[in-house]
Parts: C-alpha cells; structure tokens; sequence
C-alpha cells in the first residue's frame, strides 16, 4: 500500500462529498422553485 | 429547453467523465513523484482547485463591474452564482492544502503568507454571503456585494505573488519557475501534462455549476418577481 494513502484518500473523499452534497441540494431548490412559479402562474392565469 | 438548459445536460456528462478520465491518468498512468511519494497527487486535486478559485472570483469581480456600471440584475446573478462556487472550491484549496501539508510539512496549518491571504480570501468572500443575507432590498443587495466582490478579488494578486514577496513555507509557482528571464515547466512533462488536464476537467466542472447554479437563480428572482406581483 502507498505511504500516505490515508491523505490522499480524505482529500479527495471530501472534495468528491463537497459536491455530492452540493449538486443534488441545487437541482431539488431549482426543482421547488420552478413548481412553485408554474403553480403560481397558474393561480394568477385561473384569476 | 432553453441553450443554458441544453449546455447544463450536455456538461453534466462531460465534466464527471473528464474529471474521472483525469482521475485514472493521475492515479493508474502518471509516475509517483520521487521527493513527496504518493501523497503528491494531491496536487492534481489542489492546483486545479485554486485555478478555478480565481476563475471564480474573477468571474465575480467582472460581474461586479458590470452591475455597477448598467445596472442589470442578471449581471448580479452571475456574480453571485461564481462567488458561491468559487467558495466551495476556496473551501477545498484549503482543505486539500492543510492535508497534504501535514506529511509534507509536519503541519495541517502555518500562519504563512500563502495560507494567510488565502484564508482571508475565503473570509472575504464568506462575508461577501453574509452581506447579501443582511440586506432585503435586492437592489442594494446587488450594489453592496458588487463592490464587495470587487475588493475581495483585489486579494488574488497578493495570494499568488505571497511566495515570491515573503519568506514562506508554501512552495513557488507549481506550473512555472523563471530561470535567467524565461519560465519554464516547474515540472517535468510526465506530472505536467495530467496536471494540465485536470486544470481544463476542472474548469468544465466549473461550467457546469455555474449554469446549474445560474438557472436556480434565475428561478428564485422570477419567483420573487411573481410573488411580488401577486401582492400588489
């Protein structure tokens, strides 16, 4: 095994969880946001 | 669908297949450097990072610029959008660096002049965030983080020169070093050229995110808008 492996391994682990985090968290946001206009437009079409 | 959706969908193939094309470059063809051992492939992850860092904030800086100058609220949103993930990957450049220093240099952390301003850049920026929650009105919003973004990137210059104005731990420029008036690779070109690529996989995923991420913000304005519409 590599000398140092255990450095290697958490640096990239954290960065790889950074933006397993990250990118679902904006695509569920974009996601609620665009209901919610469609939603809205919709109330104010029906008006 | 819309060219930003479209160049979203397109990226969010490209840059995870780059990155992990990179990835097996780096760790299964590109020899071990022969000071550091293994632990220096950490520097493909932390190189590219801090090149889209700068990227990041320059986008910002730019922005910022432009808002200021015609007023537009789409300008604001790209700023602040590059901002965010020029923190995220700020975040990481000094994450990834206190790691790899810890066997490199017996230490995760030295108040050095690279680490220093680095970390300041990284205050800056997460200041730059709390402004932007402190303020309701989204145009005064747009005008106090434009000029915020605008210093904060004033201290990319002074991060990347520390190491030749100082004394300090952090090594020089790791892509190039000037020998007699001419820069040359710091690097020979088996460790440079998947450096080098990781820097352009990185950048894509930078492009990824910031249209992701663009099109969030777009959504949540048009939704205030909307909102702002049905109340009166």
């Amino acid at each position: 095994m590599p000398m140092n492996l255990e450095y290697v391994l958490i640096s990239y682990g954290l960065w790889v969880l950074a933006f397993v985090i990250y990118i679902p968290w904006i695509k569920q946001k974009r996601k609620v946001f665009q209901q919610s206009l469609k939603t809205l437009k919709e109330t104010q079409r029906q008006k | 669908m819309d060219s930003a959706a479209r160049w979203t969908a397109r990226l969010e193939i490209i840059a995870p297949l780059t990155l992990f094309a990179c990835s097996l470059w780096v760790f299964v063809f590109a020899p071990t450097e022969t000071e550091q051992g293994f632990v220096q492939k950490i520097m493909y992850i932390h190189v590219p990072s801090v090149i889209v860092t700068y990227l990041a904030f320059f986008v910002t800086f730019a922005f910022g610029i432009a808002y200021l100058w015609k007023r537009l609220l789409v300008f604001d949103r790209i700023a602040k959008v590059s901002a965010e993930i020029g923190l995220i990957f700020c975040a990481m450049v000094l994450l990834s660096g206190a790691i790899w220093g810890r066997p490199t240099w017996g230490t995760y952390w030295v108040w050095d002049a690279r680490l220093t301003t680095t970390l300041l850049l990284f205050l800056i920026f997460l200041g730059y965030f709390l402004l932007r929650l402190s303020v309701q009105d989204r145009e005064k919003e747009a005008r106090f983080a434009s000029v915020l973004g605008i210093i904060g990137f004033l201290d990319i210059p002074i991060v990347h020169k520390s190491v030749e104005w100082w004394r300090t731990l952090h090594q020089p420029s790791t892509l190039f070093k000037v020998e007699e008036g001419v820069a040359k690779p710091a690097m020979p070109p088996e460790l440079l050229y998947p450096l080098l690529a990781s820097m352009f996989a990185m950048l894509l995923f930078y492009g990824y995110l910031l249209l992701l991420r663009w099109q969030m913000e777009e959504n949540q304005d048009q939704l205030h808008e909307a909102l702002a519409q049905e109340v009166n």
